[in-house]
């Protein structure tokens, strides 16, 4: 990616020669609204690594004569009402989201790639199957559905809950991705290179996955972007209505859930607000990082 | 046209079957029965009882054949009974639907009194510090959770605000002993209604200015406007009456897409705001396994969305003359 070519003219003039990729983060860093974005991005992920190990608390850890404290010097957020250190279950909570933004984000887009890839390459049967089955998952209540197929994951163990619910949300999320490969993957299809790469014998899968879906990799990425944004917030929900991620394992979604105690919706408002704060700050991170990549890479906008 | 929806309506019925289906097996696969749903959690009844009431449920039959015996009764209209309740699942679906349908209309009205206008002039204004302004507006309105959102206005504001009411759509007092006259009821709903409007009118607000200004934005660059300035018009007219015709065809989709989700509502939000909505009754049945009620719930809003689909496509055409969806 940040490879740099030279190519030499016949006249012994060396130019540089800049990939597409190389053109897209040039465009990208001209944006500063969505370089801020990233650079905000870039900290919380970090501070959600490094902060919990520097407090050193773990998530078991309970302390019930310093519970419900107000931010002191040394719980810096408070205390909840079994004496854990806000500080560290917010930023825990915010590994928690978003690795669960991130796992259903990566689901989406192997389904919608594997799923829009076959349907746009073989058209005809597998087409309008594939695209039925699409139009049935799109057409499920998304929120509504999201709960209730939480509602039915209640076997699956705490430690692992964050996973079931990447998973829900990542299963329901792909019919969207999949239809705009597909309507990619069927242009492409008609082009020259495809019978080239028939004519070099070259497998199904190889002609999807190496020369097509390549191809459509912008759309994918800045889909997988904003899908992420929205995965946030759908597992916040979804935590919120106590459906999600389970305590003691702490989320932005489930750390808002204490507010719906009315004593410390009024009285301990540390528990509560600063995850909501945190979530909303990475939300709105990565959707300006997704504008910014969907600007960028967009190639009608090549200077 | 009408062959076209025939058509369209014709091929959602497999769609609609298979969703039925997968939406039962989501249903069922649920923890926990139906019958102590029935007596309520903790109540003691001898085993007969339980076993009658089983059967009364046909929780006895196969999962298969409750699905079939659940469809046959749903082809003619009957959605069952809500076992907590004690009602026709109809009757409850018919009561707090309009609640939702209410919020999310005057949500929705308020949201585009505000986003047309606005997002027409950041178009007009693009890249002036008005636009910023409402483009970084618009994002954190899309991008906080909606019920975040609500418990900051409910703690900053509304606890500040004496005699606001954070909660329900009606004073419990005075429903229950009855409204002296009808505009005392119509104020207060009004008065329940401030917060929850405000934050759907957010979210909502968030999404169609967005819309409205890069419609509008890609409707300006064309020659045909450049044509209307050249030929002298005031810019009001060009504006207003030439560009905003063309914009308004990608809002009408939006729209169209957006009217079954006022039938369907918010469900977190309306948890919040303990708004007796028909998202409120979804959580309400699925956390206590009121199969018949969540059943009809989620294909209720299932229906929605294909009719939403299929609006959406016919709004397009009759805005847009060009399209035709027959083809």
């Amino acid at each position: 990616m940040s490879k740099k070519e030279e190519v030499v003219l016949e006249t012994g003039e060396k130019i540089e020669s800049i990939g597409p990729w190389r053109i897209a983060w040039r465009k990208f860093c001209q944006n500063k609204v969505a370089v801020a974005g990233l650079v905000i991005f870039v900290l919380i992920v970090i501070s959600v690594i490094v902060v919990p190990m520097v407090l050193g608390y773990s998530i078991e850890d309970l302390d019930l004569t310093n519970a419900n404290q107000a931010p002191n010097a040394e719980h810096l957020l408070g205390t909840d009402d079994q004496g854990r250190d806000c500080l560290y279950r917010l930023f825990m909570g915010g590994r928690i989201s978003i690795m669960v933004g991130l796992i259903a984000a990566l689901i989406t887009v192997l389904l919608g790639c594997v799923i829009g890839g076959i349907s746009g390459y073989y058209g005809g049967k597998v087409d309008n199957a594939l695209m039925r089955f699409c139009e049935i998952v799109y057409s499920l209540p998304f929120t509504p559905m999201i709960i209730a197929v939480a509602a039915t994951m209640l076997w699956v163990p705490q430690q692992q809950k964050m996973y079931a619910v990447s998973l829900i949300i990542g299963a329901l999320s792909w019919p969207g991705l999949a239809r705009l490969v597909r309507g990619q993957i069927l242009a492409l299809r008609e082009q020259e290179f495809m019978q080239a790469c028939e004519a070099l014998g070259f497998s199904d899968f190889s002609k999807i996955f190496k020369h097509l879906l390549p191809n459509v990799i912008s759309l994918v990425i800045v889909n997988a972007t904003l899908q992420m944004a929205g995965a946030i917030l759908t597992e916040a929900g979804l935590s919120f209505l106590g459906m999600g991620v389970q305590i003691p394992t702490p989320s932005w979604g489930n750390l808002m859930n204490l507010a719906r105690n009315s004593q410390v919706f009024r009285q301990f408002p540390w528990q509560w607000i600063p995850s909501g704060i945190m979530c909303l700050l990475t939300v709105v991170s990565i959707n300006l990082v997704g504008e910014g990549l969907r600007d960028a890479l967009d190639p009608k906008e090549i200077q | 046209m009408v062959k076209y929806i025939v058509k369209r309506v014709l091929t959602m019925i497999p769609v609609l079957l298979v969703i039925s289906m997968v939406i039962f097996a989501t249903v069922k696969a649920m923890p926990g029965d139906e019958v102590t749903a029935y007596f309520g959690p903790g109540a003691r009844v001898t085993e007969e009882r339980r076993q009658e009431v089983r059967e009364q449920l046909g929780l006895d039959k196969s999962k298969p054949e409750q699905y079939v015996r659940w469809l046959g009764r749903f082809v003619t209209g009957d959605l069952g009974q809500s076992v907590t309740l004690r009602k026709p699942v109809a009757s409850i679906i018919g009561n707090y639907v309009w609640n939702t349908f209410y919020l999310n209309v005057v949500s929705l009205i308020v949201a585009l009194i505000f986003a047309i206008p606005i997002g027409i002039r950041q178009a007009v204004k693009k890249g002036s510090a008005f636009d910023n302004f409402w483009t970084v507006f618009s994002l954190l309105g899309t991008s906080v959770p909606t019920f975040f959102f609500a418990l900051l206005l409910i703690y900053y504001v509304a606890l500040n605000i004496p005699g606001m009411p954070i909660n329900g759509m009606r004073d419990p007092m005075l429903s229950s002993f009855g409204y002296a006259n009808i505009f005392q009821e119509i104020s207060d709903v009004a008065v329940h209604s401030i917060l929850p409007v405000i934050v759907l009118a957010f979210s909502t607000f968030a999404s169609f200015s967005r819309y409205v200004r890069n419609a509008m934005i890609d409707v300006i660059n064309m020659d045909y406007i450049r044509t209307a300035r050249s030929k002298g018009l005031k810019e009001k007219v060009i504006i207003y009456k030439h560009a905003f015709k063309n914009a308004q065809i990608p809002l009408v989709t939006l729209l169209g897409l957006y009217i079954p989700s006022l039938f369907s509502g918010a469900v977190i939000l309306e948890t919040v705001f303990v708004w007796p909505g028909i998202g409120n009754v979804l959580i309400n049945a699925i956390t206590q396994r009121d199969t018949s009620l969540v059943m009809a719930c989620l294909v209720f809003s299932a229906i929605l969305m294909l009719i939403g689909n299929l609006l959406s496509d016919v709004c397009y055409s009759l805005v847009d003359p060009r399209i035709k969806v027959d083809e």
